[in-house]
């Protein structure tokens, strides 16, 4: 493994979201986002008294300015994951108890047009706690370490495997053209053969529980719980780059061009270059710690533990780099 | 000889001992035992019709629920050969027409299609028209004789069927339901409606009959109407029954969206049923996502609508609901206005329960403005209408709210009284946890203390 790299230590610069949504009435869990729409989701309560533990999905409009457009209510279960294909939005998550008390797990399917729900597949006692989707499968990884993968076009079920990862608090799934990446919470993240649905070999991280995995452009990303950011070449698996981006756990990590940007618990995201992982940047990305951290080709999107979704334009923040203002008005 | 003739004596006496306890086996679904005491009593009496009609009936059930990994259709099998043997001995045994008509539809709906299905379903019709020759006002073979219909692809005739087991055996939703369901399709609406309503006061909690009611309803004027693009219809129906999903799915801002183009459409084909649906939905709506003054003017809008319309019963529920969106808002003066409106319209109508729950509200909207005495005139009415609706729970709420605001006003005798009278209704309900929850409160009570008047300053 090589060396860690330190990053700069300097205070954060302070930067203005172009955006907060504030329809969260606690923590962010997750941010997904494609062409038309931000999804974003965590737990929270049915406004008339349901007090189960209900996780919602909002969803916003990209192309009006983020306006919420719809809500997926999980009605009495929490929900950990959600991604969107053309058609289909597909939510998973679980935990709750029903009227008999029997924990049961949610993955269903809705319609992305009418947001009506088409399907259900819920049933035993497990969460689906990630999902992630390539050209021919949906993925859903759940809390008693087995991989559920679907058919993308027909969405059946084609295959279950046992044991994907030793220890699974959170499995959390990354694909390239031939692997899957999970990371487990032993610190090691396994590589599997998409097409003979074998394990490959493990990579270690070192630093406890992975909190995320990325795989793209050649390149596997893993965060760990110590505050450190490991990249490895996706054809030999090598290590090539290893950061400490922050101290403690690593709460958010997303990707947007050629920069890595990472959120912690003091509410700071910091960019870094992906060529030679130097610190860029770092700036207020919330007011308290930093849940969750999306981007996508315009926008850098941070989920914060007091339920606010913080928008920020790339573009700008890129540009800005460390001669940001002190403009942030808060939520 | 003597001998024989004692047996002779002896075997109807054993043939119905046997019959009768071949019954009590199946009653326990001891299904084995109750076919071996059936086959024992044929054994004696092949021709014995209870225990044919009773062995047929098992192989009916044991097929329906076939026990283990065992195949169904043998047993249906079993069941046919032997009520056809009984329809040999006795001809005119109706049931035994009508149970082999439904074997053979059910054994016909297990092969789903092909020559198999055809040639069980023509069976099952012949029989089936056989038991309605015997009697014509055999509800079961109607209802059976529907089905067949239906899978025959003849449509009037599974109406025709449907209908005449509804009329016979009125308390049969499935029939009301299937009859609605191809009414519809024939776009016989205001039948269908009728049906649909059948089912209504049958059971109100069935699923999607909102949905279809609504849809009919406004099926029903869109025909009236003069321009009648029938693919635009369809579209606003369509986008009316999303929102109604939407909205029972809790996706407020998408259900928005469905609705307000639904009643675009309603709107400009001047359809007043598809207006009202879409609007009471839309005021649902924004109530779920609590933005109240969104809420309260669609909720103005349905009331209009209703009483444009001439339904009472709509324009209650929207004031009802005016008044509980005024009241989340803090516009308690205007709560009181729309919960006086809603009481003096379900009085009107009779509506008990609902009168009950508007006067409760008014009585919460009464105390937020401080007139506890008009407070507590409404909840007396209220009581008086639970008591009438034979709601117990409403009941201890009921006395319980008088008891407090009798003990602000420094009454504890009274609001002892309502505390006792909670606790005994509690106690009919065996909710002992409540009754305690009361008696702490009963012996909490006392006096508000009177505060001691400062010194006028000089």
């Amino acid at each position: 493994m090589p060396s860690i790299i330190q990053g700069e230590c300097h205070l954060p610069d302070r930067a203005s979201p172009r955006k907060i949504l504030a329809d969260h009435p606690k923590r962010v869990s997750g941010i997904h986002s494609d062409a038309d729409f931000l999804y974003t989701w965590g737990p929270g309560y049915v406004a008339e008294g349901n007090s189960y533990p209900t996780g919602t999905v909002f969803i916003y409009n990209k192309q009006k300015n983020f306006k919420l457009d719809g809500m997926i209510v999980g009605f009495s279960q929490d929900i950990y994951c959600a991604i969107s294909t053309d058609d289909h939005i597909i939510v998973g998550g679980g935990g709750g108890k029903d009227l008999t008390g029997y924990r049961y797990s949610v993955l269903r399917l809705y319609n992305k047009e009418t947001q009506l729900l088409e399907q259900d597949w819920g049933g035993d006692e497990y969460r689906v706690t990630s999902l992630f989707a390539d050209e021919k499968y949906v993925y859903a990884g759940t809390s008693n370490s087995t991989l559920l993968v679907h058919d993308k076009a027909t969405m059946r079920e084609i295959k279950s495997i046992y044991h994907f990862v030793d220890q699974s608090p959170g499995t959390h799934i990354a694909s390239d053209k031939s692997r899957l990446y999970c990371g487990a919470g032993n610190g090691t993240v396994k590589a599997w053969s998409k097409e003979t649905w074998t394990p490959g070999p493990s990579l270690e991280s070192g630093g406890g529980m992975i909190t995320h995995v990325i795989a793209r452009d050649g390149r596997v990303f893993a965060a760990d719980e110590s505050g450190n950011v490991i990249a490895w070449n996706a054809g030999d698996l090598v290590a090539t780059l290893c950061i400490h981006a922050c101290d403690g756990p690593v709460r958010g990590m997303t990707l947007s061009g050629q920069h890595v940007f990472i959120g912690d618990a003091s509410g700071t995201i910091s960019g870094w270059n992906t060529s030679d992982f130097q610190k860029v940047l770092s700036f207020e990305g919330g007011k308290v710690a930093i849940s969750v951290l999306h981007a996508d080709d315009v926008h850098i999107y941070s989920g914060c533990d007091d339920g606010a979704v913080l928008v920020w334009d790339v573009a700008e923040i890129i540009g800005r780099k460390k001669k940001v203002r002190n403009r942030y008005a808060g939520r | 000889m003597p001998e024989d003739d004692a047996k002779a004596r002896e075997r109807p006496v054993r043939l119905k001992v046997l019959v009768q306890e071949a019954e009590q086996a199946l009653a326990r679904w001891d299904v084995f035992r109750a076919r071996d005491l059936f086959q024992q009593a044929l054994a004696i009496d092949p021709r014995n019709e209870s225990a044919l009609f009773g062995l047929g009936s098992l192989f009916e059930n044991m097929g329906n629920n076939p026990p283990g990994i065992m195949a169904r259709q043998d047993f249906w099998m079993d069941a046919i050969k032997t009520f056809e043997k009984l329809m040999e001995v006795a001809p005119g045994h109706v049931e035994a027409h009508a149970h082999a008509g439904y074997t053979h539809m059910r054994y016909g709906e297990s092969a789903w299609i092909g020559d198999v299905a055809q040639n069980e379903f023509d069976k099952a019709l012949e029989c089936l028209d056989k038991a309605l020759k015997l009697d014509p006002k055999h509800a079961g073979a109607w209802y059976a004789s529907a089905h067949v219909h239906l899978r025959l692809g003849q449509r009037t005739d599974a109406i025709r069927a449907f209908k005449k087991a509804a009329e016979l055996a009125p308390m049969n939703i499935d029939a009301w339901w299937n009859l609605g369901i191809l009414l519809e399709q024939e776009e016989r609406y205001q039948e269908a409606l009728d049906a649909f309503q059948k089912v209504e006061t049958l059971d109100p909690k069935q699923e999607d009959l909102d949905e279809k009611l609504q849809r009919l309803r406004v099926r029903l004027e869109q025909r009236q109407g003069k321009e009648v693009n029938a693919q635009e219809d369809d579209a606003a129906l369509a986008q009316l029954n999303i929102g109604t999903k939407l909205l029972a799915e809790s996706n407020f801002p998408k259900a928005i969206q469905f609705l307000s183009k639904a009643l675009a459409h309603f709107e400009a084909t001047h359809n007043l049923t598809g207006q009202l649906e879409a609007t009471r939905n839309i005021a649902a709506a924004h109530k779920g996502l609590r933005q109240w003054e969104p809420a309260r003017e669609a909720l103005l809008k349905g009331r209009d609508l209703a009483e444009r319309k001439g339904d009472r019963m709509k324009q209650a529920e929207a004031s009802h609901n005016l008044g509980y969106v005024c009241f989340l808002a803090g516009h308690f003066a205007d709560a009181i206005t729309h919960f006086t409106e809603s009481t003096s319209l379900y009085r009107e109508i009779g509506d008990k329960p609902k009168l009950a729950d508007g006067l409760a509200n008014l009585a919460k909207s009464y105390n937020k403005t401080g007139d506890h005495a008009r407070a507590l005139q409404s909840l007396e009415e209220a009581l008086e209408a639970d008591v009438s609706a034979g709601n117990l729970w409403n009941q201890v709420n009921d006395h319980c709210k008088m008891a407090e605001i009798h003990q602000l006003a420094g009454d504890i005798a009274k609001a002892k009284k309502h505390y006792r009278s909670a606790i005994a209704i509690c106690e009919q309900l065996k909710l002992s946890s409540k009754a305690k929850e009361i008696q702490k409160l009963i012996l909490q009570a006392r006096k508000p203390e009177k505060k001691t008047p400062t010194c006028p300053r000089p």
